[in-house]
């Protein structure tokens, strides 16, 4: 079975990629640039993983949608509200290739805005299953891994900071006020 | 560094941060009026183009250069914040 992978360059997603393939799932990456609010940075170091771990790698452009996000929304869901238009993108590429899933580097509560709550209003943005293999795992875990299979070094380089981010985001957003957000992008 | 604001390297090299030694609780709009060469704005801040140089400008006043070189982010902090006066 296939699956596609949200890249961000970051230390989880490779680990995250690298487990489901020691499962047996054919995985492809996927990396959303956040230019020109970060620098191709990101870009460099997803591909980078994706080519040590021998995976297809596709690269789209979500400025304009995190600029229209910034612009119109409540600034405290743009890490909610971000993820949810990743995971649409992500299941329109699955339906043109056949994959059966999407999947993330996501782990519980490891940042402020990857709560329970905030994960299933970002899961109720698509009907293809999302699979989090490091759910479960902490920052040590997950380190210990990415150490192991040599993408750890690729993965901690230099980076522009995210300039959109709020200091403070949502930890526990409410679908329906999601939904009344995205709303004001629509209209 | 100056006297009136500090560089910082943004986890690395490939940008850096410069920061006001006060909050300078800027209007983004008039910053885009008088800066001009402005490729995005959004509430939160603005991204310009100064001497060829991308620069994000925040509300508080701080600046991330996409620059390597510290004379250049020192020249263009300079120029900004002098324009922004």
């Amino acid at each position: 079975m296939k699956c596609l992978i949200l890249l961000s360059g970051g230390i989880d997603s490779p680990v995250a990629a690298h487990l489901l393939k020691e499962k047996g799932l054919e995985v492809k990456g996927i990396h959303f640039s956040n230019e020109p609010f970060t620098d191709n940075t990101p870009e460099l170091k997803a591909k980078k993983c994706a080519d040590l771990l021998g995976m297809d790698f596709m690269v789209e452009n979500i400025g304009k949608d995190l600029e229209a996000i910034a612009k119109n929304c409540d600034h405290k869901y743009y890490f909610v509200l971000q993820k949810r238009c990743m995971l649409r993108k992500a299941e329109k590429i699955t339906k043109k290739q056949k994959i059966d899933f999407i999947a993330t580097g996501e782990s519980l509560a490891q940042v402020s805005s990857q709560t329970l709550q905030n994960l299933y209003c970002i899961d109720n943005a698509v009907s293809i299953p999302v699979l989090r293999p490091l759910i479960g795992l902490d920052k040590e875990e997950i380190i210990k891994i990415a150490k192991q299979i040599n993408t750890y070094e690729m993965s901690t380089g230099p980076e522009m900071c995210d300039v959109l981010g709020p200091k403070h985001p949502a930890t526990q957003a409410k679908l329906e006020t999601i939904l009344e957000e995205e709303e004001k992008i629509k209209s | 560094m100056t006297d009136y604001f500090e560089i910082k390297p943004c986890k690395g090299t490939v940008a850096c941060s410069v920061v006001p030694k006060k909050d300078l609780r800027l209007d983004l709009n008039e910053v885009a009026k008088k800066i001009g060469n402005i490729k995005v704005q959004v509430p939160m801040l603005i991204i310009a183009e100064v001497d060829k140089v991308e620069v994000s400008i925040y509300p508080s006043g701080k600046l991330l250069v996409k620059s390597k070189s510290q004379k250049q982010i020192e020249e263009i902090a300079n120029k900004i914040y002098e324009m922004i006066k």
